[in-house]
């Protein structure tokens, strides 16, 4: 009776993001199975070195970063799309700087390898400036409060809660990712070798992350007080910070990972995308890219 | 009725409108009911000021009630209060009582400037109770709670424990104390050993100096920011306002004003402790806590209802199309199960019977599993029904369930443990369908359910039963893969689906059905029978309804209707939408409709380019003929067969060859083909025959249809009739080469027939003779009787002179009364003869117009071609014209051939003079004789002799054509001698035959002025003893006499010493003066022919006629007219007194040996006997 077999432990990646904070909160009321293990980094070239090495089964990642890690050798399987960024991937700037044509020799802190550089490549082509235009400073955005105290950055591709840190010394949003809809897209990945063995882990991750996502929705100020707390930042900035976001639902989802969903459609423009800014050496294949079984059935 | 109501409502909403503030304004108190969760004095002294605000807002008395839980059940089921300031979940039970109920605002807290629209609940304890520390350590403490329904006070931290898996305190542990104060008192005092109040609690006290707050901790602290009160649980929803079905909704709506109005500085917010109000908020959570708790309303067990049943297998029954017997069968069985489930539980113990008795009448099995604390397991009960599940007695599990996990599936019994665990836990609804090998061999699916209950021994206990659904699972499965498999088909098939409850209007799209108008499902949502109605064209809606009701009536099998929806980017987008009602009600309405939709916009558009392809093809006016490959004609349009006269049956799988009409040869077809293969198509005209015979014209397109890999599939050809613009073109032509009085060819198509002979005539070395005729006296005939009867004898004429002519050959009208003619195919120049006689005759001949009988002649000038010279057809037209001149000098009605080669010996005399020389040494040189008669006696006078050249090639030659070579040449004077030695000859042989007659020859100036032209004239007299001198008579030239008048005169006068006569010839064309007619001695005068020919026609002519004759007369010379052509000649020259004429009337120049029979023969036209002899003048 009381000896139930244990499961492998199910090692999941994420960092400070908005759209990842339901599963937190899932883990704060015991909604996740006892075998999900949850590995808070400062950024997601922590997940990302840890799919690769294998430290890590799943990660919270954006699309695009899932989608380096697949070319690169390592596969991933998206299982369930979190989030969309509508505005809150943002490019931040100092005061002076007042148009994307102005961003022309400024040093910008990008973090490299990560979705921010999808930021930078939209927003060059949207200022119509090219790579070398502007001055590159590779820091992930948990890194550049430091850099911006110190002037040693003039803008900053960033995201809550960091965002808010770089807003309150004083930069402005320039452009964000409302200009590029379907874009950015914040995902649950798990390395495909690995998806057989964590079979039911995966399902109670899924399931528990959707729960509390119901919960963020009907109880909308415990779980914002709650993110708000842990972040630090107060219940009215971490509200703002969900505007920028939209949340599918399981339904969605189910919809989204479709064989010819809305998620490969995104996947087949950002690999274009990608390959021919030079952010992807090669397109990735997207074989078995999506896969919506650990969606809750209908029922 | 529905307009009854409609009128009915109408009039009420009048009424209330005219009368609304009167009636909601009216002196009727509200009463705010505030729930007394502290003292009511304490409650009456916050609230006061809420109720006086309101009051004051309205414009309405507001009485507050400050009800504790009891009062206030009763006052809302009494109707005493219309508004209610209460937690949450009392919220719940009202609103659970009645739905009439509405939120209006939720209550804002305030705590040190934070405001909050949240409430939770504190678990406290005093702070030197080290062994409680988590909220594990709770499990069977004492606690102290204000009340069951305080959703702070009891139900959010209740929840808190079941999550952590603690027990509920209950029984001893568990002290109601009524109010917040008093908890915290007992938690102080000691009397329980923790404390639930609600949020602010604590805060409060603090703030009024009750309490010492570091005597109490704060046990399960949650870190919230921006909370302004230390918390143990999740939050919700602050207390609500709520408006009862007494408040009507204007006054809701200035209520709502009114609260959300209220500043939080505002006295009465002040009082109440409040931050104010903000818009209601979701209840949800609190309704969600309710049913964990299983609290009112909520309350009912187990947490299985037949909503839930419905939901659970909604899709099993509906998809899988269960008959609605099984439907019915279920629901009441789990209706059944449901009751029998709670009696048996609560009768457990005492009615053991009853429970066995109704355990038999479930499938399954019922049982109650208990988890002791040591983590074994047993079934204190199990009916027998726990044989087909597990295959074990109840005995067998009384005092141990591993037995029962044994027989659990291996891949299932982990799970299931850990969903016991979990349940036991978090005391939740057990609830799992899982395998169970039987004894027999068979692996079975189960489906069980239960709830559990901490038992004071630590034990957990469930009570539930578990039953065999593996019948189901297999359909289940079944109808997963069917479902799997239409989806499949749907999403291939493109195909977007909808249900529709036709009775609700309840419907369900699939993601399908909105792309099809261009937007994602849930743009579209709220989704209805409303968006498709408002999406769809309205006529097609009409339609569409139309076909419905059809189908609802039983008339139509199913439903199917095309239609257009507006498509986001504006256009329309055909759809093909098919349904069918697959449920109707018991009374035969329809009730679940489900169906598809089909773009079919490319059909609809394609059937439309078709049927407008259709409609030109039948409309068209242009014939059109579809072959197939190997010509075989497959269609034709309406117009074909009111061209051809076919109709289209007759023609259906024929050769279009059908219609050939002959008029082309193999080479036009074998040209249209090559074009076909080659370019694709062909266009021309073409004349084609009808169905009735007759060929038609047509201009005619043919394209080759090729099919994609460049086969020839088709022919099409294009056709209209042109025949009637062909008739016009050739009107036209006819026009432009046509006379149109005569209907003879004009001048254009003479030029055109000349060159055409011309050629032949090069190729086949014939000839061609050019005809140049003037009519003689046309100009009278359009004198005296009018035009109108001069174009009917010129049509007449055209029409019988075309007759005279050959086949091939062409007479023209090149203007007046001018005609020219083309002979063709001669094979030497006298070959034109007879048809040139013909000619003479035909236009001789009278003609008649009306009683009219009118004659005239044709003067004929011919030309020849070739020629020696190289001659273009105007030269030859020139010299016919210049021949046919010569005719008409010649006495008219007569042809004249043009010699070339006299015209030329004009140009080069020499050889021309020889040639004469020749002629006159090798005597071919003739004389003619005409008469000369007294018109009125018909007397011969005498003859004139005239020269004709007998040329052993050309035929008879008039003088013209060799006199003027000669001319003031010696050799005239010769040829003069020759004429009178001919003619004195010739005189004396008449004289031998018994005719005496004179003979008048014509003297050249040139020969009269002779010297020795007397003497000559002497010799010659006396050569012919036979001829008197008066037998001979010398006609000179009016012209040459005037030339030296002297000598002449001198001659004339010697020459009558010896008798001869003299007259003088072409009277009237020279320089006559009195003088010289009254000196010159000549007997008589010839009237120029010309005066004479167109007297009839010319009144000048006439004149100088008239006045001619009135000269001789002064003079006593005698007068003879020439040129009488015809009887009316002569009888004009009788009236006017000129009795003796000369011309073809009378007699043409004949041979000499022709004169005598002539001359006996010979009578006067019977006219010239009658016509008066005016002038009195005789003979």
């Amino acid at each position: 009776m009381s000896g139930c077999g244990r499961s492998e432990p199910l090692h999941v990646g994420l960092h400070p993001w908005p759209g990842y904070e339901p599963l937190l909160l899932a883990r704060h009321f015991g909604w996740l199975p006892d075998a999900v293990h949850l590995h808070e980094g400062d950024s997601a070239r922590n997940s990302i070195e840890g799919l690769k090495a294998g430290t890590l089964s799943a990660a919270c990642l954006t699309l695009d970063e899932v989608l380096g890690v697949r070319v690169a050798g390592t596969p991933l399987t998206v299982i369930l799309v979190m989030n969309e960024s509508v505005g809150a991937d943002a490019v931040l700037a100092r005061p002076g700087i007042r148009t994307l044509t102005a961003l022309k020799g400024k040093r910008i802190a990008v973090e490299k390898g990560a979705v921010g550089s999808l930021v930078l490549q939209k927003t060059l082509a949207a200022a119509g400036l090219a790579a070398h235009d502007i001055d590159k400073v590779n820091a992930a955005p948990s890194e550049q409060l430091p850099l911006w105290e110190a002037k040693q950055i003039d803008v900053a591709i960033s995201y809550p809660p960091y965002s808010k840190q770089l807003i309150r010394a004083g930069a402005h949003p320039l452009y964000d990712s409302r200009a590029f809809p379907h874009t950015i897209l914040d995902v649950l990945a798990v390395r495909s070798d690995r998806m057989r063995a964590h079979d039911t882990g995966l399902r109670g991750l899924v399931a528990g992350y959707l729960r509390a996502l119901e919960h963020l929705r009907v109880n909308r100020e415990d779980a914002l007080r709650r993110i708000a707390a842990w972040r630090g930042t107060s219940f009215e900035e971490t509200e703002a910070a969900y505007r920028g976001l939209h949340l599918p639902s399981g339904e969605e989802n189910r919809r989204l990972l479709a064989p010819q969903g809305d998620l490969i459609r995104t996947a087949r423009n950002l690999n274009e995308l990608m390959t021919t800014s030079a952010l992807l050496p090669e397109p990735d294949t997207l074989t078995n890219l999506t896969n919506a079984a650990y969606l809750p059935s209908d029922r | 009725m529905s307009t009854l109501f409609s009128w009915t409502l109408r009039a009420w909403l009048l009424i209330a409108l005219t009368l609304g503030s009167t009636i909601t304004t009216a002196e009727e108190h509200l009463k705010l009911g505030v729930f007394a969760y502290l003292p009511k004095p304490v409650m009456e002294q916050r609230f006061q000021p809420l109720a006086n605000y309101l009051s004051t807002q309205l414009d309405q008395p507001v009485d507050l009630v400050v009800l504790d839980q009891e009062d206030m059940e009763a006052a809302v089921n009494a109707g005493r209060v219309d508004l209610l300031l209460t937690n949450p979940s009392h919220y719940l039970i009202v609103r659970n009582r009645s739905s009439m109920v509405s939120v209006l605002a939720t209550v804002v807290s305030r705590e040190k400037g934070q405001e909050v629209a949240s409430l939770g609940g504190v678990i406290v304890t005093l702070s030197d109770r080290a062994d409680i520390q988590s909220i594990r350590d709770l499990e069977r403490q004492r606690i102290g709670v204000p009340g069951m329904r305080y959703m702070g006070g009891f139900q959010t931290q209740a929840l808190e424990l079941l999550e952590a898996g603690v027990s509920l305190p209950q029984g001893e542990h568990l002290l109601l104390l009524g109010t917040h104060d008093r908890v915290i008192d007992a938690v102080l005092e000691g009397r329980v050993d923790a404390g639930f109040v609600r949020t602010g609690v604590i805060e409060h006290l603090v703030n009024e100096g009750k309490l010492d707050s570091t005597r109490l901790k704060v046990i399960h602290p949650q870190q919230f920011a921006g909370f302004p009160y230390r918390v143990s649980t999740r939050l919700y929803p602050e207390w609500p306002v709520v408006a009862l079905m007494s408040v009507d909704r204007p006054t809701m709506r200035r209520l709502s004003v009114a609260l959300l109005a209220l500043d939080a500085d505002h006295p009465a917010a002040r009082a109440a402790h409040i931050g104010g109000f903000v818009p209601p908020a979701d209840y949800t959570p609190v309704e969600q806590l309710a049913r964990r708790l299983r609290m009112p309303p909520y309350d009912t067990s187990p947490e299985f209802t037949l909503a839930d049943v419905w939901t659970q297998y909604r899709w099993g029954i509906v998809m899988g199309g269960m008959t609605l017997g099984v439907v019915i069968l279920l629901l009441m069985l789990v209706a059944h199960r449901q009751r029998a489930l709670k009696a048996a539980l609560q009768a457990l113990d005492t009615a053991f019977q009853e429970r066995e008795n109704l355990a038999k009448q479930v499938p399954g099995v019922i049982y109650q599993f208990r988890l002791r604390a040591d983590g074994t397991s047993h079934f204190p009960y199990a009916s027998k029904g726990i044989r087909d599940i597990y295959g074990v007695t109840p005995e067998q599990v009384m005092d141990d369930a591993s037995r029962v996990f044994e027989a659990i599936h291996p891949d299932d019994v982990d799970r299931i443990s850990t969903s016991i665990q979990a349940s036991a836990r978090t005391l939740t609804v057990w609830h799992e369908q899982y395998r169970v090998n039987l004894p027999d061999g068979r692996t079975i699916w189960v489906e069980g359910e239960s709830s559990p209950e901490a038992r004071s021994d630590g034990s957990i206990q469930w009570h539930g039963y578990i039953r065999d659904i593996t019948e189901r699972v297999q359909v289940d499965q079944e109808l997963r893969d069917e479902r799997r498999r239409l989806n499949d088909i749907l999403v291939g098939t493109h195909v977007g689906t909808w249900e529709w409850n036709v009775q609700t209007g309840e419907t369900i799209f699939n993601e399908r059905w909105a792309e099809i108008i261009g937007y994602r499902l849930e743009e579209l949502r709220p989704i209805s029978i409303e968006t498709w109605m408002k999406f769809t064209h309205p006529d097609d809606l009409k339609i569409s309804s139309e076909l419905l009701e059809k189908h609802f009536r039983g008339e139509a099998p199913y439903y199917e209707c095309e239609a257009r929806m507006r498509h986001r980017d504006g256009h329309w987008v055909w759809i093909l939408d098919r349904g069918k009602v697959a449920t109707w009600t018991s009374d035969g309405k329809p009730l679940l409709m489900s169906g598809t939709h089909q773009d079919i916009t490319q059909r609809k558009q394609a059937d439309q380019a078709l049927r407008l392809a259709a409609n030109v093809f039948s409309h068209a006016r242009e014939g059109i003929l579809i072959t197939d490959r190997e010509a075989n004609i497959v269609e034709v349009n309406q117009a074909f067969v009111h061209i051809t006269g076919y109709s289209r049956e007759e023609v259906l799988g024929k050769n279009p060859r059908l219609l050939n009409s002959g008029r082309q040869d193999k080479d036009f077809y074998a040209a249209m083909f090559h074009d076909l293969q080659t370019q694709g198509h062909w266009h021309g005209e073409l004349w084609n025959r009808r169905k009735d015979g007759n060929v038609y014209a047509e201009m005619l397109t043919i394209t080759a249809v090729r099919d994609g890999s460049g086969e020839v599939q088709n022919y099409i050809a294009l056709f209209s009739d042109i025949t009637p613009l062909k008739e016009h073109q050739a009107q036209l032509e006819h026009i432009a080469h046509y006379d149109a009085l005569t209907r003879l060819p004009n001048r254009w198509l003479l030029a055109d027939r000349l060159k055409q002979g011309m050629r032949q005539a090069s190729r086949r070395g014939q000839l061609v003779a050019v005809v140049y005729l003037d009519l003689d006296g046309f100009k009278a005939v359009n004198d005296i009787h009018g035009h109108e009867v001069g174009d009917q004898l010129l049509i007449g004429l055209a029409h019988r002179m075309s007759k005279a002519l050959r086949e091939g050959d062409t007479l023209a009208r090149i203007g007046g009364d001018e005609f020219v003619g083309v002979l063709v195919d001669l094979p030497n120049a006298e070959s034109c003869t007879p048809t040139l006689q013909r000619l003479l005759h035909a236009a001789a001949e009278a003609v008649y117009v009306g009683d009219l009988e009118l004659h005239v002649s044709a003067s004929i000038g011919v030309s020849i071609y070739p020629q020696a010279e190289e001659v273009d057809p105007d030269q030859l037209v020139r010299q016919a014209d210049q021949a046919m001149y010569q005719a008409k000098q010649s006495g008219k009605n007569r042809y004249h051939i043009f010699d070339a080669e006299q015209d030329r010996s004009v140009r080069g005399r020499h050889e021309s003079l020889e040639r004469i020389r020749q002629a006159l040494k090798n005597h071919e040189f003739v004389l003619y004789y005409q008469p000369k008669v007294h018109m009125q006696s018909g007397e011969v006078l005498g003859a004139e002799a005239l020269i004709r050249w007998q040329h052993p090639e050309r035929g008879l030659l008039p003088p013209a054509a060799f006199l003027p070579v000669i001319e003031n040449h010696p050799l005239a004077v010769e040829l003069g001698e020759w004429v009178l030695d001919n003619a004195l000859t010739q005189i004396e042989a008449w004289h031998g035959q018994g005719l005496s007659i004179s003979v008048s020859v014509n003297v050249g100036a040139l020969e009269l002025q002779h010297p020795d032209f007397v003497s000559r004239l002497h010799t010659l007299l006396d050569r012919h003893p036979g001829v008197r001198a008066q037998d001979l008579e010398l006609e000179i030239l009016e012209t040459s006499a005037l030339e030296d008048f002297a000598a002449v005169s001198r001659v004339m006068a010697t020459c009558q010493e010896m008798g001869i006569k003299f007259s003088v010839d072409d009277f009237g064309t020279g320089y006559s003066s009195l003088t010289y007619l009254k000196r010159l001695p000549a007997a008589t005068l010839k009237i120029d022919q010309s005066f004479v020919r167109d007297m009839l026609d010319n009144p000048e002519d006439l004149a100088i006629l008239k006045g001619l004759l009135g000269l001789a007369e002064a003079f006593n010379r005698q007068v003879i007219a020439e040129g009488v052509e015809t009887p009316a000649h002569g009888e004009m020259l009788l009236r006017l007194g000129c009795t003796c004429g000369q011309g073809y009337a009378i007699a043409r120049p004949m041979p000499a040996q022709d004169l005598p029979r002539w001359a006996m023969t010979w009578t006067a036209p019977p006219s010239w006997n009658l016509t008066p002899d005016f002038s009195g003048q005789s003979r």
